[in-house]
């Protein structure tokens, strides 16, 4: 059977690391500005050392044939695909802003996200791209006196 | 304090019914409502996202909103809970177990109607505990110095690390994370730049309404990326069930709820106040006990007006009870108050005593606006409930992108900056992964917006205390009260799940 090893495995050793990097960054602070730092640097290296524990003991469960409590199932790369797709997007949209300004950026963000959603309505597509920038120009803009980014069109 | 309250009685008048606070007041019951009501979105998420909007009102109107959207939204979770099953927001997830058979017998509307009084009437109680008890709570926070500020942060962490997550483990992590991220920037005492890397925009620091806006909204768009292409694909048709019928019971069948109500608002003060324990624990705690006390328990879970009333009523009590330790200590009691407590402090509001004596009148015109915006909210919610509803036909593939439109904008709008909306983003992956290990968002944000107090107190008593720290502490009463209570926050719950599991091994 392939060894399946819980989240909280991974999760608490990218904490341990974390909580070691910045523990070791302390060591160039002055001795007042580093007691704050380094006390909860220390203690979130304990507690991840716990809750990698409670991973192994959790994959113990899972080998051994138990079913994981409610939503404490292992993540899978099946489950983050549609997500991390997402969150690309998302990413990309935001780079886009500073490139081609945020009003087209928007507008382009909003039509290919809901497409890709399945939003298959042209209609609803329209719509609601125009409202949203609309909403943005009128609220941000002109009452709140906001600067949206500029890109190279406008 | 309280004889300040009587004396400002005709300038809180004047300041609450202009046309901003109104036309605020109204906006935030209405977008509240229809927030609360489409699954998938949360309350807290919302408020998150309208902080932005307030930066241009006045603190009472900006203020007074962003508690009329929180008190709303929780009470607009029962529309869909009740006529189409789902729950609106976590806090409502009681409301459908009752709400839904009365739909399916044709009381729908007499559901929603006492849904909508019973948040009224949870809210307005809990908003007259918090006009009364705040003050007297902020008159003891005067005796706190340096030293009892630091256990009370640690004090509210511990709360919220044992409450809000099944793993105290996970909840202390998440907790000492936010306290490690809010101390990246330039450290106030000597001017040492802390975990920048150079970059000038981290010498600021991380700022915190785009870290909560992102982990609140991103995530909840990623979850909800699924559901809506699945919904998509199988061009499922929302079903909303028959609305019909009389808007409330006849008042023969109501007055029995009503000691129902007054229970359930008395538990949901209680625990809005305990920090991390929000408005579905509330919920949770008001249908139980109403079970337990009801003469007629066979119809919880089939249809029972008893059960609709004690989960609303509990879960809008929540939130004026979630607003005292917050507005009196920095505590936040729920997450949805944490965010609240951002928008306060952009206002130049910090919470605590001064609130309370030098800004008095500013924060009694709020709570008097709470006041209101529960009333508003029971009215309207009776007028357009079952029109609201309609709101959970729009397809979540045309809600995700908004949702981030307005994150971006929300974000950008704090400093005119792309660096707040990288901030947001980094925070949206953060908090998909932290829910979905199962890592309490509400801990880091209460660690990111509790640690700079916390480091000052603990600092200020490293010089009180001149080398003999734990002597320091242990020789203050107030101080040895709060150790004893951290333990007890941390050390109780692992107590009773161990005695659980005995006793579930025995049996």
């Amino acid at each position: 059977m392939k060894k399946v090893l819980h989240h909280d495995i991974y999760i608490g050793g990218i904490l341990m690391a974390f909580a070691a990097f910045f523990f070791i960054l302390t060591g160039e602070f002055p001795k007042e500005s580093s007691y704050f730092p380094r006390f909860f640097t220390c203690a979130l290296i304990l507690i991840s050392a716990l809750i990698i524990w409670q991973g192994v003991q959790k994959t113990r469960l899972l080998q051994q044939g138990e079913d994981a409590e409610s939503g404490d199932a292992p993540i899978t790369g099946r489950e983050l695909r549609q997500p991390m797709i997402g969150l690309i997007g998302i990413v990309a949209y935001i780079a886009a802003i500073s490139l081609i300004g945020f009003f087209v950026s928007t507008g382009l963000f909003l039509l290919a996200y809901m497409w890709c959603l399945k939003i298959r309505s042209i209609p609803m597509l329209l719509i609601s791209t125009l409202a949203v920038e609309v909403f943005i120009y009128v609220l941000f803009v002109m009452q709140l006196k906001l600067t949206m980014p500029a890109g190279i069109l406008f | 304090m309280l004889e300040s309250l009587f004396a400002s009685l005709p300038v809180i008048a004047s300041q609450l019914f202009t046309p901003e606070v109104l036309f605020a007041l109204f906006l935030g019951v209405v977008g509240g409502m229809v927030i609360g009501a489409l699954p998938g979105l949360s309350a807290t998420m919302g408020i998150a996202l309208m902080i932005p909007f307030t930066y241009g009102m006045t603190p009472i109107a900006a203020i007074a909103m962003l508690m009329a959207i929180y008190t709303s939204a929780i009470a607009g979770g029962s529309i869909s809970a009740i006529l189409i099953h789902t729950p609106g927001t976590p806090s409502s997830a009681a409301t459908a177990l009752d709400g839904y058979p009365l739909t399916l017998q044709g009381k729908g509307l007499q559901a929603l109607g006492v849904a909508m009084v019973s948040s009224m009437i949870g809210g307005l109680l809990s908003a007259i505990a918090l006009l009364f008890l705040s003050p007297l709570l902020a008159s003891a926070a005067l005796k706190f110095g340096a030293p009892e500020y630091f256990l009370l942060a640690c004090f509210g962490l511990s709360l919220i690390a044992s409450l809000a997550s099944d793993s105290l483990a996970k909840g202390l992590a998440a907790g000492c994370l936010g306290l490690i991220i809010c101390t990246i920037g330039i450290d106030n005492d000597s001017a040492f730049p802390r975990f920048t890397f150079g970059s000038l925009h981290m010498m600021g620091g991380i700022p915190a309404v785009p870290a909560l806006i992102g982990l609140f909204s991103i995530p909840q768009v990623l979850s909800l990326i699924g559901k809506s292409i699945e919904r998509a694909s199988s061009k499922e048709k929302m079903e909303i069930g028959e609305i019909k019928g009389r808007v409330l019971p006849p008042w023969s069948e109501f007055k029995l709820l009503i000691p129902t109500i007054l229970r359930s608002s008395v538990l949901g003060i209680g625990v809005g106040i305990l920090p991390g324990a929000g408005g579905d624990i509330g919920s949770w705690v008001g249908y139980n006990e109403a079970k337990r006390y009801s003469k007629h328990k066979e119809l919880f879970g089939k249809g029972s007006f008893e059960g609709v009333c004690a989960s609303e009523a509990a879960n809008n009590a929540v939130t004026g009870g979630a607003m005292i330790p917050m507005l009196t200590l920095g505590i936040p009691g729920s997450a949805a108050a944490a965010v609240i407590m951002g928008g306060l402090m952009i206002q130049g509001m910090i919470p605590g005593a001064e609130l309370f004596t030098a800004k008095a009148t500013i924060t009694y015109t709020v709570i008097f606006g709470f006041i209101l915006a529960n009333i508003f909210m029971g009215v309207v919610g009776l007028l357009i409930a079952r029109y609201v509803v309609n709101v959970t036909k729009v397809p979540p593939g045309v809600l995700c992108p908004i949702i981030v439109v307005l994150s971006v904008v929300g974000s950008y709008a704090i400093s005119q900056t792309m660096y707040s909306v990288y901030v947001m983003i980094v925070f949206g992956f953060l908090g998909y992964f932290m829910r979905r290990a199962k890592f309490p968002a509400s801990a880091t944000v209460l660690g990111m917006l509790l640690g700079s107090m916390a480091e000052t107190g603990l600092r200020q008593s490293i010089v009180m205390a001149k080398g003999h720290l734990v002597t320091y502490y242990l020789t203050r009463p107030l101080c040895v009260a709060l150790i004893a209570l951290i333990l007890l926050g941390i050390f109780l719950p692992v107590f009773l799940e161990k005695r659980k599991q005995k006793k579930a091994a025995r049996g």
